[in-house]
């Protein structure tokens, strides 16, 4: 079963194509990686799934059904600039947050405070919000999303403004929360943060999908054609032949992106005829780079 | 119902709790105390000196009659006796008759005001007296009040002068100099009552100012904290667990009970204050705060609020910053000024076509028709129409503004223009 379902959903404001006929399935159970750079359309395909706003024309079916409302209680949001009333203390607020879910204040409380344990912020629910430091209430608000017990999980960049401690203390949590079946959608333009937790993803540039599918497809898709050589001595392998597509150098390293059908032997053969050749590795283009070739290709 | 429940409750909590709301709650109570009865108790604290003065005039009869005004005073007293203050003490008076009138004795009575030795004489001469341009020199030249007894004093003293010349007996003469005295008394329900009509005035202008400032306040405050979560973008997380509409009415409402908690700690506070007299301007009023006139209050910043919540939750939502929303604030503020400028001819003649007219729009009608309620009850008909016609403008107005709220909560950036604004009034 799909969790969500996008069919042909567009979104304009004014003359600008915000969502432009966007289809994308998320599979129950599934890390689904929402993928694109800044003002590509993620965020408007976010708030038309959960019905913030209304899709200009298509469709959203939301657990095999229609969307409608009563489906928001089976979803957790966390949107990608905190939201949060600066005032409230964080009990008071976390509380609140639960009975807009529909929980009782005691139930609320008892979990805001299991959840504060687990994400080391229990010294500070006593205080007011706005005393908390940035990272902090971004794993407020992450508590904010969770507290309900979702079965459905939206994050739109939720490690903007972690430091690597909370960020790893953030994907366990989140890692743990799939294995018990829930599904978790990922929003971010930072793509080398989710790779290795999605399971499938839908890139999307200037409001369309421009690649989507599992994640073992696409990079099956691209094969290894990428090289990265640690060398010593000149570059010119670089220039001089119709093997390489497009490269990154870095002095001595270089990444190496080969051309359709170019033997990666041949390579290092004409590299070690004048330089010294530390390093020679096949490797799975990473999603920024086969990103980067897609929309590169599009925008061509 | 039960969201707008939980934002309504936690938008009073947090208001409730500021600083701020506590501040008011005292201070501007006790500013309109201040401003209103703390000066005139003042005055007439003050004037309970003694004041001497010197009449210097060639006439010794003119200035002996002028001189028992003053220190005489008996029951056909032209200084009616309401002019006395409450607390029974007169403004005392020693006053000389100086028949000396000439240029050395003016120098002299000159040096005596300069030393402190008097504190003014009144030149009258011969001449000075027919053609009744009569000065008085003090240190304090607009100490009206000393000038207004006097001028009283002079012209029955000339009067009587006059009325001797013509051969009128004394007795008659001073029947005729009877004062007036008009005590003006409100009918109400068919009953003559005990407010007067200055008392009516100053109250009908205390709750009327009342009225005005907190309903700016809270307009001005549902707009403020609006533009502040707007900012905050807390309206991400809200709209994905409840919608526009429900957060709108939470914050109106919560917001209209801050008020009402407000205003009922004033009623509550001076109740036993309404009951009693206070002195006003040498008058003892009797503030017409009945608890009639309270429900009406109540009643009048609810609708009002209501109203101007909405405009403010609108503006609050449309703009970016409190600077942008300050070139609209006029919208909101506008008509309320208006109001505020008419309150004198509407206390002044509850009845005329312009307050009855004023009353009717709705956007006058919290002030205008509550004024015109406490200065002269007007018509059932006419508070019921008010009250039909605010009502239906609070019900478009709450359609209207939620549309633009629910569009302009998520606009970031660039400030809408007007066209617009009415483009999100139209979005199903």
């Amino acid at each position: 079963m799909h969790t969500v379902e996008l069919q042909q959903v567009r979104k304009s404001y004014d003359k600008f194509v915000a969502v432009n006929d966007l289809s994308l399935n998320i599979e129950q159970g599934s890390i689904f990686g929402l993928l694109g750079p800044n003002g590509a359309g993620k965020t408007s395909t976010i708030r038309m799934m959960i019905g913030i706003t209304v899709p200009d024309s298509g469709q959203v079916r939301m657990f095999g059904e229609p969307f409608t409302r009563a489906h928001l209680k089976r979803v957790g949001y966390l949107p990608e600039t905190s939201g949060l009333y600066k005032k409230m203390k964080v009990s008071e607020q976390l509380v609140l947050f639960g009975q807009l879910r529909g929980l009782s204040a005691g139930d609320s409380l008892s979990r805001a405070m299991k959840w504060c344990e687990r994400m080391e912020i229990a010294g500070w629910m006593e205080k007011k919000t706005e005393e908390l430091s940035k990272g902090m209430q971004q794993k407020m608000q992450f508590i904010a999303t969770l507290l309900h017990e979702p079965e459905f999980l939206i994050m739109d960049e939720p490690f903007s403004g972690l430091d690597p401690v909370n960020t790893t203390l953030l994907k366990d949590v989140l890692l743990d929360l799939n294995k018990q079946g829930r599904t978790i959608l990922f929003s971010t333009h930072r793509m080398d943060q989710v790779e290795k937790l999605c399971s499938s993803i839908c890139l999307i540039n200037r409001g369309q999908a421009v690649l989507q599918g599992t994640l073992k497809d696409i990079k099956g898709r691209y094969g290894r054609s990428n090289v990265h050589i640690e060398y010593e001595g000149p570059d010119e392998f670089l220039r001089e032949n119709g093997l390489i597509q497009s490269f990154n150098n870095y002095g001595n390293f270089v990444e190496v992106r080969l051309a359709p059908g170019a033997d990666s032997q041949r390579l290092l053969h004409m590299v070690a005829q004048r330089s010294r050749v530390n390093k020679f590795e096949l490797v799975e283009p990473s999603l920024e780079d086969i990103f980067i070739d897609v929309v590169g290709k599009a925008d061509a | 119902m039960h969201n707008i429940f939980l934002f309504a409750r936690r938008e009073y909590l947090e208001t409730v709790r500021k600083k701020s709301f506590i501040v008011m709650t005292i201070l501007l109570p006790a500013m309109m105390f201040g401003f209103t009865v703390l000066p005139s108790m003042v005055a007439s604290k003050k004037s309970n000196e003694t004041q001497r003065i010197v009449i210097a005039t060639s006439d010794e009869q003119f200035g002996n009659e002028v001189r028992d005004k003053f220190t005489k005073p008996s029951s056909d007293d032209p200084i009616p006796a309401k002019r006395r203050r409450t607390d029974g003490s007169t403004r005392s008076f020693e006053v000389q008759v100086d028949t000396k009138v000439s240029s050395e004795e003016e120098a002299a009575l000159t040096a005596k005001v300069s030393s402190h030795e008097i504190d003014g004489y009144l030149w009258a001469p011969a001449n000075a007296l027919a053609e009744r341009k009569i000065s008085y020199r003090s240190r304090a030249s607009s100490d009206f009040e000393t000038q207004s007894a006097l001028s009283g004093a002079i012209r029955e003293a000339l009067l009587r002068q006059s009325f001797r010349k013509h051969g009128v007996p004394a007795e008659e003469v001073s029947d005729v100099l009877k004062p007036v005295n008009i005590d003006s008394k409100k009918i109400e329900n068919g009953k003559v009552t005990d407010s007067s009509g200055i008392a009516l005035f100053f109250t009908a202008l205390l709750l009327m100012i009342l009225l005005y400032v907190t309903i700016l306040m809270y307009s001005m405050s549902v707009m403020r904290s609006v533009l502040e979560e707007k900012n905050s973008r807390i309206f991400e997380v809200l709209l994905s667990t409840a919608t526009a509409k429900e957060l709108m009415a939470g914050k109106i409402l919560g917001a209209a009970g801050v008020g009402l908690t407000q205003i009922g700690i004033w009623t509550l506070v001076t109740a036993p204050l309404a009951a009693q007299s206070i002195s006003m301007f040498g008058e003892s009023i009797h503030l017409g705060l009945t608890i009639g006139n309270m429900i009406f209050f109540g009643a009048f910043f609810v609708l009002g609020f209501l109203l101007y919540s909405a405009l403010g939750a609108a503006l609050g939502s449309a703009v970016n910053s409190e600077q942008e929303a300050q070139q609209f604030q006029f919208v909101i503020m506008m008509p309320l000024i208006i109001s505020a400028i008419f309150l004198t001819p509407v206390i002044q003649q509850p009845h005329s076509t312009l307050a009855v007219v004023l009353s009717l729009i709705p956007f006058c009608t919290p002030l205008i028709m509550f004024t015109r309620i406490l200065v002269e009850t007007p018509p059932a008909w006419q508070i019921a129409l008010s009250i039909v016609l605010l009502v239906g403008t609070i019900y478009a107005m709450l359609s209207i503004c939620s549309r633009i709220y629910r569009v302009g909560i998520l606009m970031y950036g660039k400030r809408p223009t007007l066209p617009e604004i009415v483009k999100w009034m139209k979005y199903a």
